[in-house]
């Protein structure tokens, strides 16, 4: 049998790496992790293990703009100094991401060995922008990897989100508001954008959170025809609950022309999965719109599918703020490590 | 593997020797049993091919008989001009040098084979390319099948792309050529392959070479067509009980030609059905569903005239007022669709384009810092805008005027590639507008491309196409059809929109969009009157009622008389109702919630004074509800449907309003809450926004409490449901742009027509309608909150504080305000009635 295959078909057909949960992550001085300075315990979960070795390597440290007190920077540069680590720093706009790709791009252009990107205190539009930025280079994403660290504690806890649910079945004006607050805006990066020829209809392919803000914002300005609602499962069965608290807060039973799926918030490959389906089903009709607002591993498989397949466009809620950024979420847990190398030949492909 | 061949530097320079008028010049190719060279004969004065290929490698009888000579000799018996038949066959003989050769001669093909021009020109291998090689091979296949001739070595080595430029002034300028016929079995290696099989791999090569991201939606679906149908199963079954057109080229080609217009009723089939008369709210929602669309569209749209006149047209109005849904509609496109297009009824040639392709393709759009980049989102949108003309054009052309399309088509095509200043690409059917169509798509991706690197100096931005190109290519079309003989082309450009299309983006724009020719007229749709910027980067100034015509469909609504008003709302619902597949237990909006005609506002100002509420219900309040935001009403009648237990609740009452009155109005109460609620959460301004229009709500609302309307009969309370400024204002920048994300999202509806009580030309901002039960105000237009420019600064940038100042906590408040006011400025009284001409309140009763 003759066979054509599209940008799609051979990133369905990759057998995909898997997850790797580790305890510690050695590197030498010829590997580079590229660390952010965001808010949370887990940014430095991986810094931390590695300079346990003792072996100096390097880091790029991406700062946040606009600057919150809670960043970690200030720790990222005492470690780094503390291990006789080389850093670079590279600065991320929030509010204007735009081009960052190439940035990051030219500052990891000399390394020779490893790059590892800890998503785990990183944006997720940033997380899409780096690993798209990757498929780029003519060596694709040879010798690249993701780690993520899991935290100990994600808030809102149960209680507090039922409580919030409660209010809002007595007057559906309230606004649940748990982690951010409000939308800046919803971002557009050109290098994130297709110019496929445009088709008449829209879907919006949206990760509910508990920020229900994300998904109005989105609806209000991209105002899509359709819509695929990928919603979570937490990996800890003790999370569940947040499902059902995802849908009602968004009120996902209450959309129009939408066809919901789910995928684990860990499991990229689910993910993958669900935006292969999406794109075999709709991708001739419609033109989609990703929003990556789900997980951050779930930001990591739009990041390689846009990677791969790029005639989807990619949109972000940016966060106006966050409420309370020291207890957005605390600790450190699992260390989860993922290689990108198996993506390259079909990222390179497309 | 190659045998037998010998050094192909020994024929190079030398003549045939059976054939001395014919000197080989140089070499071309080698395949397995045979070179190939290019040669010039002197008799013919012309280039020939000649073929040489080792006796050895051909065929003979068992008796030694030439049996190969035959087997070369069955091309002939093809009349194809697609086929190259050899002309002569001669022996090349060479003891001394160990040569024993055959030499065909054959016409020589200017051009590449197809692996060369893959390989070199992948970029051009386009889906119209593909089409139309694959319709030529099926041709040849249907007339060597009527004649018993098969090829046997079918591959992308021996089909050429010939270019004939130099000798031909008439035909297509390239075409397909396919040559090597009878050279397998006259070859002592006999591959016998299938011609079948062989076209399905040399599909497949040239499959492989398209850039399927980059295909539009119909490409995209021949491309699966070719793949799944032809390569999978048509092409490769030769069994044709499982599959009756395999091995049969007449139907094999006709299944292919079937495939464009497949693809058009594929688009049309949408299986969008209403479940109820409340799905899809919105032409958003609608999607493509372009039957959906055209039931659902009513032609009683206010203002539709206007939008529909030889002019350039700002439509401006709250969303879901309708401006999607009838832009489609007037789109040649869609009247194609729903088979509206017959040409009787085609008044102009409609393209419609929605504008978030272009915030897509240039997010935050900023003027460039080089000139020559200033270009580029000209190219991208004329190459949008004339590909789906295009497009559309032929689709009409080839269903209501074959004969003609066919006839002027390529002459149009050379025309249109001269005024995009491009050259066509060097293939056969570059003379096609589907040819055409291929490259302004590539044209646009470019544009978009080159955009990231606008200020890069390092970077080359190319040739774009400027200002005039659209116009010229319109003319072209004009004046090549016949067909299009006073049919003007309105471009119908929706959702043109500051912030998303931003101002530079517009001022870069609009040297296109604004101008005026007698056969180009652009319609933009913008969210608000402030959301189109009336200049452009060369700081041209666009006039209104000069330029352009600004029509505000918030203000048509909001000043409509209710008459027509009616009929456009229950026009929609009637056919949404009859649309709706699961029985609905009603046929008019009048029998679900009723007619209540008798409204007096003052009475209803007085019972909101007396601690009352209003109850809002009836036809004629859905009425007053609608600032033109007709998603509201019908989501809003669709949640009293919800809240009374729905249909089948509604079923069982016998008496009209179906509705009752208590439903009706916890629906409309409620969804003035929500509008607020979603407002909170839109970007940026979202929170800033609720507070000023609750800021204002509350005052209004102590006003109807405590102050009394002076020269009105009966004093009744003061009702206020829009704000007058008592001079032309000059906001800060902050406060700028929370007015204009107030009139963005159509909190406010600013009307600029009429003066203020200074005698000034100021906008008067209309509280959008539904939100009046809200705040518990009355539909009445007769009172203003009459403001100072710095007043109105205050309730922009600090509405809290402004509530404080302005907000009456009972009635000695408000004499003691009025006071203040008399003795601050003599002969104004505040809150000041208005009491100038040209206003009306358009409820019948009031």
């Amino acid at each position: 049998m003759i066979q054509v295959q599209t940008p799609d078909e051979r990133l369905a057909a990759l057998k995909k790496p898997a997850v790797e949960t580790i305890k510690k992550l050695a590197l030498n001085s010829e590997d580079c992790l590229v660390v952010c300075a965001g808010f949370e315990d887990r940014a430095l979960g991986f810094l931390r293990t590695a300079t346990s070795f003792k072996t100096p390597f390097n880091v790029l440290a991406i700062q946040y703009l606009p600057l919150l007190k809670e960043n970690k920077s200030l720790e990222i540069r005492k470690i780094s100094n503390q291990a006789d680590l080389i850093l670079d720093e590279v600065t991320y706009d929030r509010e204007d991401p735009a081009g960052f790709g190439v940035l990051f791009l030219e500052r990891i252009h000399a390394v020779r060995g490893r790059t590892i990107i800890d998503i785990s205190g990183m944006s997720r539009l940033l997380i899409v922008q780096l690993l798209v930025a990757l498929s780029y280079r003519d060596q694709g994403f040879r010798d690249c990897f993701v780690a993520y660290a899991e935290a100990q504690k994600y808030s809102p806890n149960q209680e507090e989100t039922e409580a919030m649910l409660a209010k809002y079945d007595l007057d559906p004006a309230f606004s649940i508001l748990f982690l951010s607050s409000g939308v800046f805006d919803v971002t557009v990066v050109s290098e994130l954008s297709s110019s496929a020829p445009s088709s008449g209809q829209t879907r919006l392919i949206v990760f509910p959170t508990l920020d229900a803000d994300q998904m109005t914002a989105l609806r209000a300005e991209l105002q899509p025809s359709r819509y695929t609602v990928i919603e979570g499962i937490p990996p800890n069965p003790r999370n569940k609950w947040r499902i059902g608290a995802i849908a009602a807060i968004n009120r996902l039973e209450e959309m129009p022309n939408t066809e919901r799926m789910k995928a684990s918030t860990l499991d990229y490959v689910e993910t993958l999965n669900c935006l292969l389906s999406v794109y075999r089903e709709h991708g001739i009709r419609d033109r989609l719109l990703i929003s990556p607002t789900g997980s951050k591993m779930q930001a990591v498989a739009v990041g390689l599918f846009k990677a791969c397949v790029n005639d989807v466009q990619i949109v972000y809620p940016t966060p106006r703020g966050f409420l309370f950024p020291d207890s957005y979420t605390s600790g450190v847990g699992a260390l989860h490590f993922l290689s990108l190398t198996p993506f390259t030949r079909n990222g390179n492909a497309s | 593997m190659r045998k037998n061949l010998p050094d192909k530097e020994f024929f190079v320079g030398k003549q045939i020797p059976a054939r001395p008028d014919v000197t080989i010049t140089r070499f071309v190719d080698s395949g397995n049993d045979a070179h190939l060279f290019k040669a010039h004969s002197d008799q013919l004065a012309r280039d020939v091919a000649c073929k040489i290929i080792p006796r050895a490698n051909l065929v003979h009888g068992p008796d030694g008989q030439a049996t190969w000579r035959a087997e070369v000799h069955k091309a002939d018996a093809l009349q194809s001009k697609t086929v190259v038949k050899f002309e002569d066959i001669k022996e090349w003989k060479a003891e001394a040098d160990q040569i024993d050769c055959v030499v065909l001669i054959s016409e020589f093909v200017e051009g590449q084979n197809l692996r060369l021009f893959i390989n070199s020109k992948r970029a051009e291998v386009s889906i119209s390319f593909v089409m139309l090689w694959l319709e030529t091979m099926l041709n040849v296949f249907n007339e060597m099948k009527l004649r018993n001739i098969s090829h046997g070595d079918i591959h992308w080595g021996n089909i050429l792309v010939e270019d004939r430029s130099s000798y031909d002034l008439m035909g297509p300028r390239y075409v397909f050529r396919v040559t090597d016929f009878g050279v397998a079995d006259a070859t002592s290696d006999q591959r016998f392959r299938d011609d079948y099989l062989q076209l399905a791999e040399v599909l497949s090569h040239l499959l492989a070479a398209v850039d399927y991201q980059s295909l539009s939606a119909k490409d995209k679906y021949i491309f699966n067509k070719l793949r799944h149908d032809f390569l999978s199963r048509h092409l490769t079954e030769n069994d044709t009980t499982r599959d009756p057109i395999a091995r049969q080229p007449d139907k094999l080609f006709r299944r292919l030609k079937e495939i464009g217009t497949e693809f058009e009723k594929w688009a049309a089939e949408q299986p969008a059905q209403l479940l109820s008369p409340f799905d899809f709210l919105s032409c958003e929602q609608i999607g493509d569903a372009p039957a959906l669309l055209r039931a659902l569209y009513s032609d009683r749209f206010l203002g539709l005239s206007e939008i529909e006149s030889r002019n350039n047209v700002v439509v401006t109005g709250p969303r879901g007022c309708g401006k999607t849904t009838v832009f489609r509609s007037l789109s040649l496109r869609q009247k194609i669709r729903v088979n509206e297009a017959d040409p009787s009824e085609i008044k102009y040639i409609g393209v419609y384009y929605r504008c978030d392709d272009l915030y897509f393709a240039f997010p935050r759009y900023r003027l460039p810092t080089r000139t020559e980049a200033f270009d580029l989102p000209i190219h991208f949108v004329t190459a949008t805008l004339l590909a789906e003309l295009l497009d559309a054009l032929e689709v009409w052309g080839a269903q209501h005027f074959q004969e003609e399309f066919k006839r002027v088509e390529s002459q149009a095509a050379i025309k249109m590639w001269n005024v995009l200043n491009l050259e066509p690409p060097h293939e056969p059917g570059s003379e096609t507008f589907k040819a055409l169509v291929v490259e302004l798509e590539k044209q646009r991706r470019k544009a978009a491309e080159r955009q990231r690197f606008a200020n890069d100096s390092n970077r080359g931005l190319g040739k774009n196409f400027g200002v005039e190109v659209l116009q010229r290519a319109c003319g072209v079309l004009l004046g090549s059809f016949s067909f299009l003989n006073n049919k003007p082309f309105y471009f119908f450009i929706d959702d043109y929109s500051i912030p998303k299309v931003t101002k530079d983006l517009q001022a870069d724009l609009n040297r296109l969009l604004m101008q005026r020719t007698s056969f180009c007229f652009f319609k933009l749709s913008t969210e608000s009157p402030v959301s189109f910027c009336k200049s452009d980067i060369d700081e041209k100034t666009y006039v209104e009622n000069r330029e352009f015509v600004l029509h505000n469909l918030g203000l048509v609504y909001l000043h409509s008389k209710p008459t027509p008003k009616m009929g456009f709302i229950e026009d929609v619902f009637r056919r949404r109702i009859s649309k709706t597949v699961t029985a609905f237990p009603v046929k008019e909006l009048g029998e679900l919630i009723g007619s209540n005609p008798k409204q007096n506002n003052n009475d209803y100002a007085r019972k909101i004074r007396g601690t009352n509420k209003i109850q809002h219900w009836g036809k004629e309040t859905l009425c007053k509800l609608c600032s033109g935001d007709i998603h509201y009403v019908i989501g809003v009648v669709g949640d009293m449907v919800k809240s009374a237990g729905g249909p089948a609740e509604i079923e069982k009452v016998t008496t009209v309003p179906r509705l009752g009155p208590e439903f009706q109005n916890r629906a409309i109460r409620g969804a003035a809450g929500n509008f607020l609620k979603n407002l909170r959460a839109f970007p940026r301004y979202g929170e800033r926004l609720v507070a000023i229009v609750e800021s204002f709500g509350n005052v209004a609302h102590s006003f109807i409490k405590y102050r009394d309307s002076k020269n009105e009969k009966g004093n009744p309370p003061h009702q206020d449901t829009r704000i007058e400024p008592y001079e032309l204002f000059v906001l800060s920048d902050e406060a700028q742009r929370l007015y204009d994300e107030l009139l963005r999202y159509s909190v406010f509806i600013e009307d600029f027509r009429g003066k203020s009580r200074r005698g000034k030309v100021v906008p008067r901002l209309y509280l959008r309608r539904f939100l009046i039960p809200h705040f518990n105000l009355t539909f009445s237009m007769r009172d203003s909150i009459e403001l100072e420019p710095a007043d109105f600064e205050l309730f922009l940038l600090d509405p809290r504080k402004f509530e404080d100042t302005y907000r009456f906590r009972n009635p000695q408040d408000a004499m003691d305000a009025e006071e203040k006011t008399l003795k601050d400025k003599p002969g104004q009284q505040l809150p000041l009635e208005l009491n100038e001409g040209g206003d009306h309140d358009p409820s019948p009763n009031s």
